[in-house]
């Protein structure tokens, strides 16, 4: 019999503030091809963004997976961030 | 930026892979290669996690790529097209490095151009060798194919039916517990043999499966601990596989040079055989140089480079990563 995981569902919801609107809505859709192609059926994300803000709604059907999908969509974002704010000058 | 502008100058393209344990940058402008930029991830124990590898390379991707641009001498501002590698590969690797890829092409408001990994090592191997229309044996950890370009496309002469050649040494020497990277320890053993153990010969038409040569070899080392002569017969039965392989798909398609590219490439024992093999059919036998026949940065910015100057163009969206994306999926219009 398989263990049941502590939640039957589990929500996220995330949002993350960035310095400017360009900066928001750039992230955004590097992401977004990431979103619309979802290796399972077991998570469901959805990403929005208003003003300098990105938002991230995640729906699993375990915590486990929840996890896993906070944690890679946190590392894309962080890595974007990254990417974005390199300086052009040395 | 117009078409025009794109084609009248020297474009620089940075390129970015990261389909498995590498994470590479490459800078090319014209037909020059400016940097050619990596870090390997290498596990503490056992093969790789694809979930660990794609950390490697988000932690590793900012310095890799402020390196390539430091040593080509280049400011990101003159860069006019970023490429990647789109796969095939491990998910969430492809993905970290898509997801890069985007944010960098729309921060400096450049095309972006996904490309593909394998086809990448053929065109870097033609740029660096100087082979014009080569028959190809690719073999990597995670790749083994033959192939030839025919029509418009590189077909997929022949290719493993199970893992890479690559993938059979590594696990092979990780299970006898040598260090790693396992292919140069295993060849260093097999010099050190001439004694050959029988183990299985898979060639299947014109296909190879390396599954079995690898439990047999596991199972005659508890029997027999005879490493020297197991790594020495290991060797010979695959390459020989391979060279089986070649030849078959070299006389069918009448091809003047043979290209030795990937990882294993850096082999000089399968070096000698296809030599002698590719002399017998009176061809040249090429092998890429071991910077970009191993996973890098450049062939997908030199490839990406081909694909722009001919028209390719991709939008962001169409930017979503492809696993199981075959070589011979991609319209070759560059040839």
């Amino acid at each position: 019999m398989p263990l049941k995981s502590i939640a039957e569902n589990a929500f996220t919801k995330i949002e993350i503030e960035f310095p400017d609107e360009k900066a928001a809505r750039i992230i955004y859709r590097a992401l977004l091809p990431e979103v619309n192609s979802l290796p399972s059926e077991r998570v469901k994300v959805s990403l929005s963004t208003s003003k300098n803000t990105l938002s991230m709604e995640i729906n699993a059907l375990d915590t486990v997976a929840l996890r896993a999908a906070v944690n890679s969509y946190l590392r894309w974002i962080i890595l974007a961030r990254e990417i974005y704010e390199l300086k052009e000058e040395k | 930026m117009s078409d025009t502008k794109l084609v009248n100058r020297l474009t620089i393209c940075l390129g970015v892979e990261g389909t498995a344990h590498t994470i590479g940058v490459g800078i090319v402008s014209g037909s020059k290669i400016l940097a050619n930029v990596s870090r390997t991830y290498v596990p503490t124990k056992g093969g790789i996690h694809p979930r660990e590898a794609a950390r490697f390379h988000a932690d590793k991707l900012k310095i890799v790529l402020e390196e390539a641009l430091q040593k080509s001498n280049i400011n990101l501002k003159q860069i006019d097209v970023i490429a990647f590698s789109i796969g095939p590969g491990l998910g969430p690797c492809l993905r970290t490095v898509a997801t890069a890829a985007r944010a960098l092409a729309m921060r400096l408001e450049v095309p972006i151009l996904g490309v593909n990994h394998c086809v990448g090592h053929v065109e870097i191997g033609r740029l660096t060798t100087g082979a014009q229309d080569p028959l190809t044996l690719y073999v990597s950890g995670g790749n083994t194919q033959v192939i030839a370009f025919e029509s418009g496309r590189y077909r997929i002469f022949g290719e493993t039916l199970d893992i890479a050649v690559g993938n059979c040494l590594d696990r092979f020497a990780r299970e006898v517990g040598l260090p790693h990277p396992g292919g140069p320890q295993i060849e260093k053993l097999a010099a050190q043999a001439n004694e050959y153990i029988s183990l299985p010969y898979s060639v299947k038409g014109m296909d190879l499966a390396f599954s079995g040569l690898l439990t047999a070899a596991s199972k005659e080392y508890y029997k027999t601990k005879k490493l020297p002569e197991i790594c020495y017969s290991l060797q010979e039965t695959a390459f020989a596989m391979l060279t089986e392989v070649t030849e078959r798909a070299l006389a069918h398609t009448g091809k003047s040079e043979v290209l030795l590219t990937g990882g294993v490439a850096a082999n000089k024992r399968l070096q000698g055989m296809l030599r002698l093999m590719s002399e017998e059919h009176n061809a040249n036998f090429l092998v890429v140089p071991f910077e970009y026949a191993m996973d890098n940065g450049t062939m997908i910015s030199w490839l990406g480079l081909l694909m722009l100057q001919h028209g390719v163009r991709h939008t962001i969206e169409e930017t979503a990563v492809r696993q199981r994306f075959r070589t011979d999926e991609v319209d070759v219009v560059w040839r």
